[in-house]
């Protein structure tokens, strides 16, 4: 069973961004993180971050926002390097067949109760061999549909 | 084998009641989608676009619009190529909006106040705002998808209130205005669209049976009021005869209505033609501007010093006579205005017309003679003498009978105009009753591309008076300007649909008929006395019966029924009735019937086929079949 647990703010205005507590307990953390809520990893700094954090929060509290929506923003190193073969795994399990590069994942949704990816945005979308990527930069809007891609993806028999 | 015919018979009402509703139809797809959501909201369902369409008396009709494809429409009628890549743009941005109002129904009914969402209107969401997103983020240009995604737009969502889809709706419906307004750029004229060449959509509805039409209120597209509620009860007992008698008071008092109607239709029309004779009080003043005219004419060509005052006559003699024909035409469209009462009148503005050209004709022609007569009088003043040249005061004569005429004209045309303006708006409460077409009243608004809505309702329970039977006519045109009248002016109808109304829910009715009762098992039961085959019975039923939304001929002439049957058989002949009770179904209007039945007073069966013919027997009224005597 898995114990739920409060992970630590980012900034005090922004109560829907959070961050994990340290790298060696980071790959567990992880694991309560997604199965305590609906999240949005972005993964590294990157600019113009406070006015997109805070869209992100605003994405989590708006009106159709399920109450489970979080950001996970990782931006320390030694914490990107210890979830990173969890997060790569969801990605397969996710788009099993997709050509891509984990160094150019900006953020990637996941659904909880299987934990899958659901969606990707990148850093550099040209790089992304698939044409259909190539506006899935971070923005407010790809951030919208990477919520709405892991919603759609939560089984009917959740509880929300 | 004796019972062959019964049970054919029987067979064959069973047959035709299952497989009569059951014709399919095609429903292919256009601009305009019509649905009918039952009064309980438990049946929703799509009328046919050809065929028949039919739906129940008390219903809701929906009239959903493919707003992409209805301006993409708009704007080829405006004469924008099809090819134009705004107009591609337009529709694209249109087709990504049609949901629109459903993601703001979800979110304000769903995710505002104290709503508790599940997570199916969750997942609803999600999936709505994805057409969207998704929509946006494969068709927009680089130019636009760079503008939404842009830092400023992104500090822009920062104090905007409401989600993010909200947001990116009020972006693309935004573009499409600017679209739009690029569309009808060529219109404008010191910078507005210029009305008389702009489209407006308007649609509209109306009632039509065979005593007439009026229009009915569509919601959304009309400032027409709602009638009064009436809805056609599901269970219609026969009256009593209390109910009979208020009844046939009321037949009386619609009848005495109709004639006093009638009558005063008649009077007018009487007073309105006696009114011919002494139409143009003016003529008076005509008759006399001749006679001047005339005599004028003569005197002047007597004197070779006045026949160039004379020429002055004749020159103008022919916008005279022009004068005298179009006379003769006004008078002749006043009597058909007369003659026509009150539908001339309502109908039409022409009568108005006629008059103000008639009016203008008559100004023109003194104009033109005032200033020949005036050219004429300037040459004399050439003359050494000063004096006026011969022949100029008789002119002035006839230039005063003709101010005298043309005065006279316009005060009686100003006149007339006004009787019949009053006459009008007197019989405005009326004009429903007169519809002879289906032109749209100004109470159906115009709209423009980008403001009009995306369902129209009918509800049917408030369209006042109907029968089933009675069709809805459900009209929807673009016009090119406000005026008919205006050269501009085009009409293009792109709906014109009867949906027809009919009793579908299943209700309940009650009738007397006569029934030709067989004790078919007359050998084992001896109390059985009746040497004919059919005796001969009153029967009272009381049945359910049920309508087709697919089948006009079944509502108009099958309509089966099935229920009970009560009757009085007399098989052993010693003239007092037995009581006997069966299944019976009804079919045709419940013309006929047919059925199986216990006799209770003798124990024993019986088959029965019965007819609803309107004559008594056995001193019971039979009903009249539906649809016979009564709707």
């Amino acid at each position: 069973m898995i114990v739920p647990k409060s992970f630590p703010l980012h900034f005090p205005t922004l109560t829907r961004v959070n961050n994990l507590d340290g790298a060696a307990t980071a790959a567990q953390d992880l694991k309560i993180y997604i199965n305590q809520y609906l999240p949005l990893v972005i993964l590294g700094d990157f600019p113009n971050a406070e006015t997109m954090l805070t869209n992100a929060d605003l994405l989590c509290t708006q009106a159709g926002a399920l109450p489970t929506q979080r950001i996970l923003w990782l931006k320390d190193e030694a914490i990107l390097a210890a979830v990173m073969p969890q997060l790569d795994e969801a990605i397969k399990f996710g788009f099993p067949n997709k050509a891509y590069r984990y160094d150019n994942i900006r953020a990637l949704s996941i659904e909880p109760a299987s934990m899958k990816v659901a969606y990707l945005i990148f850093k550099d979308p040209t790089l992304s061999p698939d044409p259909k990527d190539i506006r899935k930069s971070l923005s407010t809007f790809q951030m919208q549909r990477a919520f709405n891609a892991a919603i759609e993806l939560i089984p009917d028999t959740r509880d929300i | 084998m004796k019972q062959n015919p019964l049970y054919a018979a029987i067979a064959v009402l069973l047959l035709l009641a299952v497989a009569v509703p059951c014709r399919a139809q095609l429903t292919p797809s256009g601009i305009f989608t019509l649905m009918e959501e039952s009064t309980s909201g438990k049946h929703m369902d799509t009328l046919p676009q050809t065929g028949p369409a039919i739906v129940d008396i008390n219903s809701i009709l929906h009239i959903k619009i493919d707003l992409a494809a209805l301006e993409d429409e708009m704007f080829r009628f405006q004469g924008i190529s099809g090819s134009d890549i705004r107009l591609q743009k337009l529709k694209e941005f249109n087709t990504l909006l049609q949901n629109q109002n459903e993601i703001l129904k979800l979110i304000n009914e769903k995710f505002s106040g104290s709503a508790t969402p599940t997570l199916a209107d969750y997942k609803e969401l999600a999936t709505q705002s994805d057409f969207i997103l998704d929509g946006l983020e494969t068709n927009l240009d680089d130019d636009l998808w760079n503008e939404l995604t842009s830092p400023a737009m992104e500090q822009q969502f920062r104090t905007f209130d409401g989600p993010y889809i909200v947001f990116a709706i009020n972006f693309l419906a935004e573009k499409a205005q600017l679209l739009r307004e690029s569309l009808t750029e060529q219109l404008n004229v010191n910078g507005e669209a210029d009305s008389s060449l702009l489209i407006y959509f308007r649609l509209g509805a109306f009632i039509k049976n065979k005593s007439g039409g009026r229009p009915v209120h569509v919601e959304n597209f009309d400032d027409l009021s709602s009638d009064s509620y009436s809805e056609i009860s599901s269970f219609s007992a026969p009256l009593s005869d209390a109910e009979k008698k208020e009844l046939n008071n009321t037949r009386l008092i619609n009848d005495s209505i109709q004639t006093n109607t009638g009558t005063a239709a008649f009077s007018f029309k009487k007073l309105i033609k006696s009114r011919v004779d002494n139409l143009f009080p003016s003529d008076t003043s005509r008759v006399r501007f001749k006679a001047v005219f005339r005599n004028k004419m003569s005197d002047l060509n007597r004197s070779p010093d006045t026949k160039p005052a004379a020429r002055i006559l004749v020159e103008n003699e022919l916008n005279l006579a022009r004068v005298d024909q179009f006379y003769t035409l006004a008078t002749q469209t006043y009597q058909q205005f007369a003659g026509s009462f009150p539908q001339g009148l309502i109908n039409g503005d022409s009568l108005d017309q006629t008059f103000d050209r008639f009016s203008k004709l008559v100004n023109n022609s003194l104009t033109q003679f005032k200033g020949d007569v005036s050219l004429y009088e300037q040459s004399g003043s050439a003359l050494t003498s000063g004096e006026p040249p011969p022949g100029a005061p008789d002119l002035n004569d006839v230039v005063s009978a003709y101010d005298s005429y043309a005065t006279s004209i316009n005060e009686d045309i100003s006149g007339i105009k006004s009787l019949f303006s009053d006459i009008r708006s007197i019989l405005d409460p009326f004009r429903k009753a007169y519809l002879a077409n289906e032109d749209f009243s100004d109470q159906v608004l115009r709209f423009t591309a980008g403001s009009i809505p995306l369902t129209g309702l009918i509800e049917l329970k408030y369209i006042g008076e109907r029968k089933a039977g009675d069709e809805i006519l459900i009209k929807a045109v673009l016009e090119r300007g406000k005026k008919a009248g205006n050269r501009n002016f085009e009409q293009k109808t792109l709906l014109r649909r009867y949906v027809t109304m009919s009793r579908i829910a299943v209700h309940v009715k009650m009738s007397g008929s006569v029934i030709l009762a067989n004790p078919y098992d007359r050998a084992s039961n001896p109390a059985v006395a009746l040497q004919n085959r059919y005796q001969f019975s009153p029967t009272y039923g009381i049945f359910l019966k049920w309508g087709s939304r697919k089948s006009k001929f079944y509502n108009d002439f099958v309509a089966f029924g099935a229920g009970l049957g009560f009757s009085s058989p007399d098989f052993n002949l010693d003239g007092t009735p037995e009581f006997g009770a069966g299944v019976m179904l009804t079919g045709f209007r419940d013309l006929l019937n047919a059925g199986l039945g216990w006799n209770f007073g003798l124990d024993t069966p019986y088959s029965f086929i019965g007819f609803n013919i309107p004559f008594s027997i056995g001193g019971i009224q039979s009903a009249s079949p539906e649809g016979f005597l009564e709707d």
